[in-house]
C-alpha cells in the first residue's frame, strides 16, 4: 500500500492539476476543486501517485487527443475520471440513457433519474407550443409505463459486475 | 497507554455527585477547574479534556435518524459526548475541539425517565446510551450504568440497550435487569477493526465480552454498522456472522442491525487527515437524498441481502433490521425489521 501524509498528498494533486492545465486545458476554481477531489481518492484507493494515474493510457489518450481543444479535453477527462471513480453507477448511467434511447420519445421529452438512483422516481419535463405536439408527447410517454428503467438499469449495472 | 485527561472541569451544578467524586479520585494528579458553567471557561478546551457537567436540557431524545430514510424509532439517552476508542469513521471527530462531557446529574435523569415513559405507557420503547458516547468505554469514566440498569428496567414499557465495542462490562453482570437489558456490539471483521477501529477491541474479545453478557442473563444485540465494502467482503462477513452464532445462542440475540457506511461531506477531510491509512472514503460513495455519503445503491443492497441470508440460515427468525435506509431497500433485501 502507498502510504502518503496529507501535505505531500496536497502537493501531489498540485502538480498533477498542472499537469492537466499543461495540456491545454484551464481550469476553474470549482474545476480543480473536483478534479483534484477524484484524482486524489483514486490515487489513493489505487495506490498510484495523481501523476501516475494521468499516465495510465486511457487518460493519456485524452490529454493528448490533437483533435480536442482544451474544453474538451477538461470534459472528457472529468468523465473518465468519474467513471473510474464511481464504475457501477457509470454502467447504471449507460443501461439507463440507453433504455431511454430505445423507447424513442419525442424529441422534447428529458427524463431524469434520482442522482446516483437513490429511488426509483423519474423527472419527467416538456415544453409544447400546440395542441398537437402535447398529444404527441403524451403518445410518446406511454411507452414509459412499459419500462422500470431504474429497476433495469440498477439490475444491468449489477449483472455486469 | 491508558487515556489520562489533561485537566477535568467541573460545574458547581454537579460538583456534589458521585460521578464528580469518582472522576476526582481516579485521576487526583490531574488539574481540576471548578467553575460555574463550562461554557463560561476561557481557556484552551479540546477533547483531550473532560468536563462533569449538568445537563440541562432533556436527557431523553428520539433518534433523529435522517432525512429521506426509514427511521426504526428508536430513543436515545443522551449521557455525555465524546469517545476514547478512535474509529475512522466516528462522526463524534466533528466535536474534537468539545471536551470529552459527562453529564452527571443523574438523578435528574432517572426522574425525567420515570415521568416520561410513565406518561406513555401504552407505548413499547428501545432506549439506548450508546449514541453520542460508547456505553461502557464512558462507565469507565463515570459509571452510570450500574445505576441506569436496574432504574430503567423496573420501567415495564422500556428495553434499554447498552451499546459498546468494548469488553468492559463485569461491573454490569451482577445487576438486577429484570430480563429487559440488551447489551449490544457495533462488530466488523478484525481486517476492518484493525485499520478502522483501532482503539477498540478486536472481534473475539467483543464476542467474549457478548458470552458474559448472556451468561449473567442479558439479551445481545449486533450492529453490523458501519458495514464496509471491500475485496473479500462476502467471506469476512460471513465468518464474522459465524463467530456470533458460535459464541452466542441464537435464542438470546435481541436483534441485529444492518448499516452501511454513511458519513456527513464535512468529515471526509478530518476522516483522511487523521486516519491516512484508511481508505474508505475512496468507496464507491456517493451523496445520498440526506445529503451524506453512502454506497452506491447496488452495493448496499448486496451488503444487506448477503448479510441477512448469511444470519437468517445461521439463526433463523432473528431480528434484523436496516439502520437509516428506506423501505423499498428492506423489501428488495429482504430484511425483515424488528
Amino acid at each position: 500500500m502507498r502510504m502518503v501524509e496529507p501535505n505531500e498528498r496536497k502537493a501531489e494533486v498540485d502538480r498533477a492539476l498542472a499537469m492537466i492545465e499543461t495540456a491545454g486545458c484551464r481550469l476553474s476554481r470549482n474545476d480543480r476543486r473536483i478534479f483534484g477531489e477524484l484524482l486524489a481518492d483514486l490515487a489513493h484507493r489505487d495506490g498510484l501517485s495523481p501523476a501516475g494515474l494521468l499516465g495510465s493510457p486511457d487518460i493519456a489518450a485524452v490529454l493528448t487527443d490533437a483533435r480536442r481543444n482544451g474544453p474538451q479535453k477538461a470534459a472528457a477527462l472529468k468523465e473518465r475520471l468519474q467513471e473510474r471513480r464511481w464504475p457501477t453507477n457509470a454502467k447504471a448511467e449507460d443501461a439507463f440513457r440507453a433504455a431511454l434511447r430505445n423507447l424513442r420519445l419525442h424529441p422534447k421529452v428529458r427524463v431524469e433519474h434520482t442522482p446516483y438512483f437513490e429511488d426509483e422516481q423519474l423527472n419527467i419535463s416538456f415544453t409544447v407550443n400546440d395542441p398537437a405536439e402535447l398529444t404527441a408527447i403524451i403518445d410518446s410517454l406511454v411507452s414509459l409505463n412499459k419500462k422500470d428503467l431504474v429497476k433495469d438499469a440498477l439490475e444491468a449495472a449489477e449483472d455486469s459486475d | 497507554m491508558p487515556w489520562k485527561p489533561r485537566k477535568i472541569l467541573i460545574e458547581a451544578a454537579v460538583a456534589a455527585t458521585d460521578t464528580a467524586g469518582a472522576i476526582r479520585r481516579r485521576w487526583p494528579e490531574v488539574p481540576i477547574v471548578d467553575l460555574e458553567r463550562i461554557k463560561s471557561f476561557e481557556g484552551d478546551l479540546d477533547r483531550r479534556d473532560l468536563a462533569v457537567a449538568k445537563q440541562r436540557g432533556r436527557f431523553i431524545k428520539k433518534c433523529p435518524g435522517t432525512t429521506a430514510y426509514t427511521c426504526c424509532d428508536y430513543y436515545i439517552l443522551n449521557l455525555g459526548i465524546g469517545c476514547r476508542l478512535e474509529c475512522s469513521y466516528c462522526y463524534l471527530q466533528h466535536y474534537m475541539n468539545t471536551p470529552f462531557t459527562v453529564f452527571a446529574n443523574i438523578d435528574d435523569l432517572l426522574a425525567e425517565a420515570q415521568e416520561y415513559f410513565g406518561e406513555r405507557a401504552d407505548r413499547h420503547f428501545r432506549v439506548g446510551s450508546g449514541q453520542f458516547i460508547d456505553s461502557l468505554d464512558f462507565d469507565e469514566l463515570a459509571n452510570v450504568h450500574s445505576r441506569l440498569v436496574p432504574a430503567l428496567t423496573a420501567l415495564p414499557n422500556v428495553t434499554f440497550e447498552i451499546k459498546t465495542k468494548t469488553d468492559r462490562l463485569d461491573h454490569l453482570l451482577d445487576l438486577d435487569h429484570r430480563g429487559r437489558a440488551v447489551i449490544s456490539w457495533s462488530v466488523n471483521p478484525d481486517i476492518v477493526a484493525e485499520v478502522e477501529e483501532g482503539g477498540a477491541p478486536r472481534l473475539a474479545q467483543r464476542l467474549a465480552a457478548a458470552s458474559r453478557a448472556v451468561a449473567a442473563g442479558y439479551g445481545v444485540g449486533f450492529h453490523f454498522d458501519p458495514l464496509i465494502h471491500f475485496d473479500g467482503w462476502e467471506q469476512e462477513y460471513e465468518r464474522t456472522v459465524a463467530a456470533i452464532f458460535a459464541s452466542v445462542p441464537a435464542d438470546k440475540v435481541a436483534w441485529i442491525s444492518l448499516g452501511a457506511l454513511r458519513y456527513n461531506p464535512a468529515l471526509k477531510p478530518i476522516m483522511e487527515d487523521r486516519f491516512p491509512r484508511s481508505r474508505l472514503t475512496t468507496g464507491e460513495l456517493n451523496k445520498g437524498l440526506d445529503g451524506k455519503y453512502r454506497y452506491f445503491i447496488t452495493i448496499r443492497r448486496q451488503l444487506f441481502s448477503r448479510l441477512n441470508a448469511a444470519i437468517q440460515n445461521a439463526a433463523p427468525g432473528v431480528p434484523v433490521y436496516l439502520c437509516m435506509e428506506g423501505r423499498a431497500m428492506a423489501a428488495s433485501t429482504g430484511v425483515s425489521g424488528l
